[in-house]
């Protein structure tokens, strides 16, 4: 790590306004899990790290605190009741270790996987330094994207993204030049041309808070993911989804991606075949992954996430 | 003459021999042991659980200083330039090293050297240092490497190394064209890297022109003779120290390049250096070479193995050889054939890895013989039994198949599904590696205190409690009345732990050690209290045959000197050398069944149970023995299943070098797992121990393999079995 | 979580109670450059002094921002029980407690423990008494090289802190991010089940007694 000044922020606003204007020469630090490994291999070299961990927790009624730990996250009581995906993919992430320690906000922003994102010696899209690496020929993309984007082909690491998708939540952020709510899926929008930072939030711009509501489409909702190694590892995919079943009938339901895109994936051909019918499992996994567009080496990933698509919905339905 | 009884109770043999004089006589099937064959925790669990326990790691000193290399992204290159003035110029930068003008032939390879007062700075200053590369093309695999035109790994040298040729091919065609059956495949392995969680490397301190070194290696000797060549300093100028070490696997057999680069800044500063590599080097201190067998292997109807003929290529990255698999083997053919070529590619070196060579080719042998089996419709057990010439191997069968349920094995592929179930199985055969050479000292002093001292290392497989329950046997104490002293060149030697040849080998010398003090103790006691000395003997804390009742401290208590002495070794056959006694086999078997189950939709493979019977001479501790075998099974998963080193074929660098990509079972990747030590007496030495180590990791890739096979109907012939390669093969992939 | 929220828990109470102790830290080396801005404490790049209560006792250390509360245990202050294996917060064998629940010491930085309560496996023994899990680690042949074992006792010991008797599922989720290479897993889940208070060895682990 190169050395750096470290400033404990009181609360978001004070934090805000210490980041924004700065770039890369400041960074935000919640629990710190994903940021260290990135300052260790110095693909971050900031001037001043600043510390949001000991910020007030600004959650009130219906919110979810940015600095709300994954573990804490997983065993809480009301969103466990009211939003089952989003407890499930907080416990099936990472280790209990991790868990302890990275963040509700820290999660949403964590930067991908991807290896050669994560070597400085490749050139990288997401870096600014360059084409991607991991889609010409030669390259070893097995755990990439099989919903690319031209210009990324890495895989969204997040586990909650998808299921806070999933359950309609929205995202309070902090800025000096003023406060927003998004929802959770605008976060990584990738406009028409693709966007090299990992969410739309502003320079200096941080997640306060994640705000829920309570849903018929939100309770009837699940997380699954599959891992090559049970142990610690990332989801070769995961999907995260809801459903407002009113007899027999879909009313609403939304199906979300995680590992198989550069960003969450909504599976948006699949749940307008659904909505409005009889729930069809299969004709949705199949739309699910009909739009894929594999690279060199993961076509596997497309019949998992098809399957995903199948016990997610199977589980809601009965 | 006596009688030395060998085998297992099942299938004994006696054997008239002579035993020397001057030696203990050895242990077999009669010996009613006290200690040796009972479960004993280790003599450093405790240490180990509190974190009490140093390694090479944790040795700290006040005015410690580190030392790292700096490393070529590049897998081919000339290092053009090597700047480091702004590195020198920081301040707590104490020593630089320029390996300007040498040529990379891997990515990683080290092109500087910085030692600094700190890990921070140290970190700073390798970030400041400016190398200028020309960079030239690369081979990674061996199909490239062996395209005509490929670049060159070492000037002057083709990239092919052709090796070993075994056998008359002539006579191997003839056993094919008498056989009713011939079976052509090629099976594929992986490279897969020791991942030693305890990094390579040491701390050097100089003490004017003494070197110590706290290393963490498998050869504390190895160490300590290739630094003094190094230095040009006599071998009783350097002290090698390894009390403690996490793991080497076959990979920290000697001083390596970091290693003699901390020693080279410790005396430059004159101060104490630590170089122990990152998780990321450390994928780059060794690895097991891959391989591609091309195998044809021929059977008749009635299950009798006719011709294997195998030509395997692998490659060792910029090593020449090494990437020989043990194929065929084990079982009895009518002939066998194989050409083994090692192909030279810009990558880090292969090492030895835990039985090198023999999980690779041992899973290509086994998947063929099920092959063969399926081929003609005969059970596979059916098919090994009928051609496994080891009678220890025919028991283990038994045992084996009866605790995994082999009846329960099914037509392949006719399980249901969609989570599909399996059965496969495996062997192995290893030597039975006694090694000469090593001596152990036995002391004990006028207080009762038993010190057994050899300066060789434990590195995990519980070495150190080896020899003391050894000594405390042949001295009729209990574990707790002894004291091993490991780790400490200044001690007498021992060999590298490698080859499975540790226990086998410190055994006799413990025993003789021990022997030969108690004999000498006697003597003291009989020139005391009278009787014969050679009718006297220790056991249960107490001198037996002497004229009164003497516990072990009195006993002690009547030395006329302050403490005796003795140096053991193992003991040759007079004159022409070789081993005192006859074998039983000669060899180590082992066998392996496991049991999966194979999620047909999404391609996960399961392990539910593994059961392994291995055999291992004389078993000194079941509980330490099962973890070894334990042991050898999940490093078998973990290579059936996860582990593989994945190189971008266009820089030769590793894009998984962590442990989130290179991944090692864990936890929740783990079967029931059933290890059954099997005893057999098996001669040869005082101890009639064998080697344990290495064989139990030897099949569970090949039975795992099978399992998969058995479960699906469909082979996969190329490790690790990914949910890639499963869905591939059932043809799930567009 | 009645009325809706992640409610503060005793841990916000000790976060707050580490802020003020971190502004109470002053640079060990020269004055910040520019004066800190509102609500913001600024220290470092040279190094910070970081109180903090470590195996029980009062503890300092001085540390640059950028050194991990593994690396200031282990460099700064001798406590090597504590292992550096992977860095990277992917092997476990950096575990520690801080305010009681394990995390990778490799991804804390030092300063962040200011004012908290860090447990090492240098703390778990109570002098020469050892913790149940580590005894029964003892006899159960848990360690082979032992490299892993003091972040795998952590693990386990948090896991009985919460949970008595727990299952053999409970305890293989709990060293799930704890890696070993020497194998040590089943000898692993049969100590914790019997320092839980469950069954003997004899258990799902397969160690069949032979």
């Amino acid at each position: 790590m190169k050395a750096f000044a470290y400033l404990t922020a009181d609360d978001f606003e004070a934090a805000s306004k210490a980041l924004a204007g700065k770039g890369p020469r400041a960074v935000a630090k919640a629990g710190g899990t994903d940021l260290l490994t990135l300052l260790k291999s110095r693909l971050l070299e900031p001037d001043e790290v600043v510390n949001l961990s000991r910020a007030k927790r600004g959650a009130g009624k219906g919110e979810l605190s940015a600095l709300a730990t994954l573990a804490e996250v997983a065993a809480d009581a009301w969103v466990k009741e009211n939003f089952p995906a989003v407890a499930k993919a907080a416990l099936e992430a990472a280790t209990p270790q991790v868990r302890n320690a990275g963040t509700v906000g820290g999660n949403l922003c964590q930067h991908t996987r991807c290896w050669y994102f994560r070597d400085a010696s490749y050139t990288c899209f997401k870096r600014g330094t360059g084409d991607c690496s991991a889609a010409p020929d030669g390259a070893e993309n097995r755990y990439h994207a099989i919903f690319p984007h031209k210009r990324c082909v890495s895989a969204h690491p997040s586990n909650l993204a998808p299921a806070l998708i999933a359950v309609g939540a929205k995202v309070a952020c902090v800025h000096p030049d003023g406060d927003r709510t998004l929802d959770a899926e605008i976060l990584y929008d990738e406009g028409p041309s693709g966007r090299r930072s990992d969410t739309i939030l502003r320079e200096g711009e941080l997640i306060r808070a994640v705000l829920l509501e309570p849903s018929p489409l939100a309770k009837r909702s699940t997380y699954v993911e599959l891992r090559e190694r049970q142990s610690f590892d990332f989801a070769l995919a995961s999907v995260a989804a809801a459903l407002d079943l009113d007899g027999g009938i879909v009313k609403d339901v939304r199906i979300v991606c995680g590992g198989v895109a550069p960003v969450p994936y909504r599976a948006t051909a699949a749940e307008n075949l659904l909505r409005g019918r009889k729930l069809d499992v299969e004709a949705a996994a199949r739309a699910a992954v009909a739009g894929a567009t594999p690279l060199s080496g993961n076509g596997y990933k497309v019949p998992i996430l098809g399957e995903l698509v199948r016990r997610a919905l199977t589980e809601l339905s009965s | 003459m006596s009688e030395l009884r060998l085998g297992f109770p099942d299938n004994e043999r006696k054997a008239d021999v002579e035993i020397p004089p001057g030696t203990p006589p050895p242990w077999d099937l009669s010996t009613d042991h006290k200690v040796v064959g009972r479960e004993h925790t280790r003599l450093d669990a405790v240490a180990k659980v509190t974190g009490r326990a140093k390694y090479s790691y944790d040795i700290r000193f006040k005015d410690l200083i580190y030392a790292k290399f700096l490393r070529s992204p590049h897998a081919h290159a000339k290092v053009k330039r090597v700047d480091l003035a702004n590195a020198k110029a920081m301040k707590g930068v104490l020593y630089t090293e320029s390996y300007e003008g040498e040529t990379v032939r891997y990515a990683g390879q080290h092109v500087a050297g910085v030692a600094a007062e700190s890990e921070e700075i140290l970190d700073d200053a390798l970030r400041a240092i400016v190398v200028e590369y020309d960079v030239l093309p690369c081979v990674t695999t061996v199909e490239e490497a062996s395209n005509e035109g490929a670049p060159g790994v070492i000037e002057g040298r083709g990239n092919l190394e052709a090796g070993r040729e075994q056998g008359n091919l002539k006579r191997v065609q003839d056993a094919h064209d008498e056989a009713d059956i011939v079976v052509d495949a090629e099976y594929r392995t992986q490279v897969q890297t020791h991942s030693c969680l305890e990094t390579h490397g040491s701390v050097c301190r100089w003490d004017g022109g003494k070197l110590t070194v706290w290393s963490s290696t498998q050869s504390t000797f190895a160490v300590r003779d290739g630094m003094a060549r190094t230095f040009g300093i006599p071998q009783s100028d350097v002290t090698v120290i390894t009390e403690h070490m996490g793991g080497g696997f076959g990979s920290k057999f000697g001083p390596d390049a970091w290693d003699q680069f901390c020693a080279r800044a410790a005396r430059a500063t004159q101060r104490p250096c630590r170089a122990m590599l990152d998780r990321r080097e450390e994928h780059l201190a060794g690895n097991r070479p891959d391989s591609i067998q091309k195998c044809r292997f021929s059977v008749k109807k009635d299950g009798t193995l006719m011709g294997a003929e195998v030509r395997s290529q692998g490659t060792s990255g910029n090593a020449t050889g090494g990437a020989n698999v043990y194929n065929p083997g084990i079982y009895r053919f009518r002939a066998a054939y194989s050409k083994q070529d090692t192909v030279l590619t810009h990558a880090s070196s292969g090492r030895a890895f835990r039985a090198p060579g023999h999980p690779q080719g041992v899973f290509a042998l086994e998947g063929m013989i099920d092959e063969l089996a399926e081929a003609i419709g005969m059970d596979p057990l059916e098919l090994r039994r009928k051609n496994d010439p080891n009678p220890v191997r025919l028991k283990e069968y038994e045992i084996g198949a009866k605790e995994i349920g082999w009846h329960r094995r099914k037509k392949s592929g006719s399980d249901a599904g969609p989570v599909k179930r399996g059965l496969g199985m495996a062997s192995a055969r290893w030597g039975h590696n006694a090694r000469p050479g090593a001596e152990v000292r036995c002391t004990i002093g006028r207080d009762g205190s038993v010190i057994l001292a050899n300066g060789s290392q434990d590195i995990g497989t519980g070495t150190r409690t080896v020899i003391g329950l050894v000594g405390a046997e042949e001295l009729g104490l209990g574990l707790d009345d002894v004291e091993v002293r490991l780790g400490n060149t200044n001690d007498p030697y021992g060999h590298g732990s490698g080859g499975s040849v540790t226990t086998p080998s410190i055994t006799p010398p413990t025993r003789a050690a021990a022997f030969e003090a108690k004999r000498e103790l006697l003597r003291h006691v009989a020139a005391a209290v009278g009787g014969d000395p050679d009718a006297m003997d220790l056991k249960d804390g107490k001198v037996t045959g002497a004229p009164r009742e003497l516990t072990f401290k009195q006993a002690c208590g009547m030395l006329a000197v302050d403490q005796v002495t003795a140096l053991g070794r193992m003991e040759q056959k007079p004159g022409g050398g070789g081993h005192l006694y006859p074998p039983f086999t000669g060899e180590v078997a082992g066998v392996q069944f496991a049991e999966v189950e194979v999620d047909t939709r999404t391609g996960v493979v399961r392990v539910v149970k593994v059961v392994a019977v291995q055999d291992c001479g004389l078993v000194i501790d079941p509980l330490t023995a099962r973890s070894q075998i334990h042991g050898g099974v999940i490093q078998g998963i973990s290579y059936a299943l996860f582990e593989e080193r994945i190189l971008d074929r266009r820089t030769g660098d590793q894009v998984n070098a962590d442990f989130l990509g290179y991944k090692i079972a864990g936890a929740l990747d783990m079967p029931e797992i059933v290890s059954i030590p099997f005893s057999v007496s098996q001669g040869m030495t005082t101890t009639g121990v064998s080697s344990l180590g290495e064989p139990p990791t030897v099949p569970t890739s090949g039975a795992i393999g099978n399992a998969v096979a058995n479960a699906l109907g469909v082979r996969i012939r190329s490790l690790p079995i990914t949910p890639a390669k499963v869905l591939a093969a059932l043809g799930g992939v567009r | 979580m009645e009325d809706g929220r992640i409610r503060v828990t005793r841990r916000d109470v000790l976060r707050g109670a580490g802020a003020a102790a971190l502004v109470g830290a002053v640079a060990a080396g020269q004055e910040p450059a520019a004066p800190p801005a509102k609500g913001l404490a600024r220290v470092g790049p040279g190094a910070v002094r970081v109180p903090f209560t470590l195996n029980g006792a009062a503890a300092e250390v001085s540390v640059e921002p950028r050194v991990t509360l593994l690396d200031a245990l282990r460099d700064r202050l001798d406590l090597t029980g504590t292992k550096r294996i992977c860095d990277h917060g992917a092997c476990g064998g950096c575990t520690v407690f801080l305010d009681g629940k394990p995390v990778n010491s490799c991804l804390v930085l030092a300063v962040d423990v200011s004012g908290r309560e860090v447990t090492t496996i240098e703390g778990l023994a109570k002098g020469d008494d050892l913790h149940p899990v580590q005894a029964a680690f003892v006899k159960h042949d848990a360690a082979m090289c032992g490299f892993c074992t003091p972040g795998m006792v952590m693990s386990c010991a948090a896991l009985l802190s919460v949970t008595k008797n727990p299952t053999e599922e409970q305890i293989r989720r709990a060293v799930a991010g704890n890696l070993c290479r020497c194998g040590t897993y089943p000898h692993v889940f049969a100590a914790v089940r019997e320092a839980g208070g469950g069954r003997g060895a004899d258990g799902g682990a397969g160690e069949a007694a032979r």
